[in-house]
């Protein structure tokens, strides 16, 4: 079939496509800008979780705290010294993913639930020491950033860095999306059900878990960099712990099969709740129960609803076997 | 000059005071086909456990090329060139068969930590892996196993079988322990894996193919090791095995057998 | 040494703790899985219960009766709602049904707030504000019911568990749910009597003990979380594993306050969590596993 050779291109050319739609959609408008940081927020944090948790099953949630990191990395770099902004990326980055690793060994025979419950309460001490050191952190009231990233001695406006911020998300969902077809997603996946027989084909399994956990780290704390910049302020409740139940509700919403389904459920997130005052309002409400609904009637999410649609419509045509989930 | 690739020697296990083995050794050479058979409870699946290092021995050692085995199932993978199947099949239900079986191929690349890291950063630049994917299907054809693009969760027992040695195979072992792989097969598919496992022989490595179809076994094997009450009761030909008091004793009851 | 005055509200804290787990317990016992929304149950009996007496003015007696009976209707709502149609006995798919719970407490949190408000609420209070002292410490009679009833509701319970057929039947299932199923068991009956309970002891524990401080409806998720510790912490192999997971949870926490300051709490839970887990993840009382 020569639609199995075009597949390879299709992706990033249609999801490119979309990208571009996107970002000439929000424009200049303030409104669309801010739905578009928060979608990238949540879409990033989604991601994060989606390269160990969807993928290897490591249901590792301290991702207010690797925001945060990324957050407050830039917000440091911009008032404590003089050195380029974008240097607070890697260096969000790299104290981000040392967390996620030092985490990862301490809670490495945990699975399951119990990981869940250590890494939340992981987050709620950091979330604590982030108010408790205000000599570091500024405390309850945060960092105001001074300045913005410059590119080529150029600062970026918030229009520039909406635009970023989406490319960023897109990039992101295309490469993981990449790296679970690839052998070493492949194996993070087998490792999800068959952890023994990974183990005993030859792959260092820990090893695999921490690198899962890294990159879900360092992309959490580029969540957190996205929301600082276009925000220019960092606060401890900024990136409350709960939103790490969001990211995981949000692949089970759009679709567990591929990392857009992070996308498509971030971009429901915060068009359900945007407006309506999150994590108080009826916004968080009508996404629980879309969230329990979804769950309950449609288990592969909307990707996977969609899927199903136009594989009936498909399936008159042509009866193929089961897709791969 | 020992060309023995595997080397049990003296192993002991017990669970909380139950001895499930016993000052067990055997040897198995490069290219031979060794079939460790015996009753329930003999110990055969323990010895499995032992050498591929789910399971530490109480006393005596494993080992490999000459070289004690030590370490968890990973590192004697890499380092031994061991592989091995399951009694009950360990695969990931929601991939396809095929990508369990490149569980195994991507492994052979892997020295260490950092080789992990490096396959992932490869992966987000080229996901590739079309070799891998090539080499399952053509293993998977020779073994028999057809269904290679369906859901593992789709597939029977014997097919799961059949990707689990598969999957041994692509790593392309020194040493392949198969954990009762006739177990649920039909005859085509028996026939299917027979050549295959002699195919994998005459490539110069080391099988030890555990069993409780003895007759299966005593077709295939170079030599046959019997075991009983946790302790090798017989070492020699599958012939001589077959018409052993040993074997009368153990599979037919008609006298004692030393424990 | 820690003032006997401390030790009071520790134990206080321990009950509620304990009453929450207990609630964990009895759906883990009977289907195998943490019922992660006894939170909401909790707060919404609280919320509920401080809502009509404080607010609509009834009886301290009515307001705790119409919460508990909320939790309860929940919990069974839970079950018909979320759980029977998801529900996969026996096979690895457990995840979606758990991660449904979770979701189902924030909804439970979110519809706590949107019908009693999101300010915190003073509890019904149900004694008067008499209290005896005991040595340095001042005894309430609110402590002394909130642990009478504890006491009560535990009493209860073994009682259940232990005596009666369905009791016995939910430890039954809990162990082989497949096999429960094979021998004919009343699965589906036990699992809802085990919500029926979950949701009573939730609801206890929210609407009696939110006299003590006042409630708020974003606190569901720390309850869960709390309820999960203490079950983890006590173990399942005993009705008092709840219970004695809770009064330890809720001496490690109050000991780092009293010690380190409000701030040392996140940190000490996080420390336990993480000792317990590593060291004893079968909990204090270990179940006997035959080899």
């Amino acid at each position: 079939m020569s639609a199995t050779r075009l597949r390879p291109l299709a992706e990033p050319v249609i999801s490119g496509a979309l990208l571009i739609l996107a970002i000439t959609w929000v424009g200049t408008d303030g409104y669309r800008q801010d739905l578009a940081v928060l979608t990238v927020t949540y879409g990033l944090i989604g991601l994060g979780l989606y390269s160990h948790f969807i993928m290897g099953d490591s249901l590792s949630i301290a991702y207010n705290a690797y925001a945060a990191i990324g957050g407050y990395a830039l917000g440091l770099v911009a008032t404590r010294t003089g050195w380029p902004l974008l240097v607070s990326l890697p260096l969000g980055i790299v104290a981000a993913v040392l967390i996620s690793v030092l985490l990862g060994l301490a809670t490495r025979r945990l699975n399951g639930f119990y990981l869940a419950a250590v890494t939340l309460l992981f987050s709620e001490a950091f979330q604590a020491w982030l108010i408790d050191a205000d000599g570091v952190t500024g405390g309850a009231e945060g960092v105001i950033l001074t300045r913005s990233i410059s590119v080529f001695g150029a600062e970026l406006g918030r229009d520039q860095i909406v635009v970023i911020a989406l490319v960023l998300m897109w990039l992101i969902a295309l490469l993981l999306s990449r790296l679970r077809r690839s052998p070493f997603g492949v194996a993070l996946r087998a490792k999800a059900q068959a952890s023994v027989a990974v183990e005993a084909a030859g792959v260092p399994v820990t090893a695999l878990t921490l690198i899962s956990l890294s990159i879900g780290a360092a992309i959490g704390s580029l969540a957190g960099a996205v929301f600082t910049t276009a925000n220019l302020s960092i606060l401890p409740e900024s990136i409350p712990v709960s939103v790490a139940f969001l990211a995981v509700f949000i692949p089970f919403l759009g679709g567990r099969s591929s990392p857009w389904g992070v996308v498509i459920g971030a971009l429901l997130v915060t068009e359900l709740t945007f407006n309506l005052n999150f994590f108080q309002g009826s916004g968080t409400l009508l996404f629980a129960v879309a969230v329990v609904a979804v769950l309950i009637f449609a288990p592969e999410g909307l990707i996977g609803l969609a899927r199903d649609l136009t594989g009936r419509l498909v399936g008159a045509v042509n009866r193929g076997g089961r897709d791969e989930r | 000059m020992n060309a023995d690739i595997l080397s049990c020697q003296e192993l002991t296990k017990s669970y909380g005071g139950v001895k499930a083995v016993t000052g067990a050794s055997f040897t198995v050479g490069a290219g031979e086909i060794v079939g460790l058979v015996g009753p329930n409870g003999a110990g055969k699946s323990t010895m499995v456990d032992l050498i591929g290092g789910e399971q530490q021995p109480d006393s005596g050692q494993v080992l490999a090329g000459g070289v004690p085995l030590a370490g968890p199932p990973s590192r004697r993978a890499r380092r031994a060139g061991l592989a091995r199947t399951y009694q009950y099949p360990q695969v990931a239900g929601a991939l396809t068969a095929r990508d369990n079986i490149i569980v195994g191929g991507f492994a052979r690349g892997l020295s260490s930590g950092f080789a992990l890291l490096r396959a992932a950063a490869r992966g987000v630049v080229a996901p590739g892996g079309r070799a891998l994917r090539e080499e399952a299907g053509q293993v998977a054809a020779r073994l028999g196993l057809r269904r290679i693009d369906r859901l593992a969760a789709d597939l029977t027992l014997g097919e799961l079988r059949l990707l689990e040695v598969a999957r041994a195979l692509l790593q392309h072992p020194r040493i392949a322990l198969l954990d009762e792989p006739f177990a649920g097969l039909a005859s085509d598919g028996i026939a299917g894996l027979s050549a295959s496992i002699r195919t994998v022989a005459a490539g110069g490595t080391a099988v030890l193919l555990v069993d409780h179809n003895v007759d299966i076994v005593a077709s295939m094997a170079d030599r046959m090791v019997l075991m009983a009450g946790g302790t090798v009761v017989f070492d020699g030909a599958p012939r001589d095995c077959l018409a052993s008091a040993e074997m009368q004793a153990v599979y037919f009851g008609t006298g004692q057998v030393d424990r | 040494m820690i003032p006997l005055q401390v030790i009071v509200s520790i134990i206080e804290t321990g009950c509620f703790f304990g009453l929450l787990a207990a609630a964990m317990f009895v759906v883990r016992e009977s289907s195998g899985f943490f019922n992660f929304a006894v939170g909401g149950y909790a707060v919404f009996a609280g919320l509920a219960s401080a809502y009509f007496t404080s607010v609509r003015g009834l009886p301290a007696a009515a307001g705790i009766a119409i919460g508990v009976v909320g939790a309860v209707a929940l919990a069974l709502l839970t079950e018909v709602l979320v759980v029977r149609p998801m529900w996969k006995p026996g096979a690895n798919e457990e995840l979606p049904m758990v991660i449904a719970l979770v979701a189902t407490l924030f909804a439970l949190e979110q519809i706590s707030g949107v019908l009693f408000g999101r300010a915190a609420l003073p509890g019904p209070q149900l004694v008067g504000d008499g209290a005896v002292r005991l040595g340095s410490a001042t005894v309430t009679a609110q402590a002394a019911l909130e642990v009478g009833l504890t006491a009560l509701a535990f009493g209860l319970l073994l009682l259940f568990v232990y005596r009666t057929r369905m009791g016995r039947g939910l430890r039954a299932i809990g162990e082989n749910t497949p096999a429960a199923i094979v021998l004919g068991l009343p699965v589906r009956a036990v699992r809802i009597a085990s919500f029926t309970l979950a949701g009573a002891l939730a609801g206890l524990a929210g609407s009696v003990f939110a006299a003590r401080s006042g409630i708020i409806f974003d606190s569901a998720m720390d309850y869960t979380l709390f309820a999960f510790l203490a079950l983890v912490i006590g173990g399942t192999a005993s009705v008092w594993g709840p219970l004695a997971g809770g009064l330890i949870l809720a001496t490690i926490q109050s000991a780092a306050i009293f010690y380190f300051g409000a701030a040392a709490l996140h940190y000490a839970t996080l420390a336990a969590a993480v000792l317990f887990f590593a060291f004893r993840p079968q909990g204090i009382f270990m179940k006997r596993v035959r080899v």
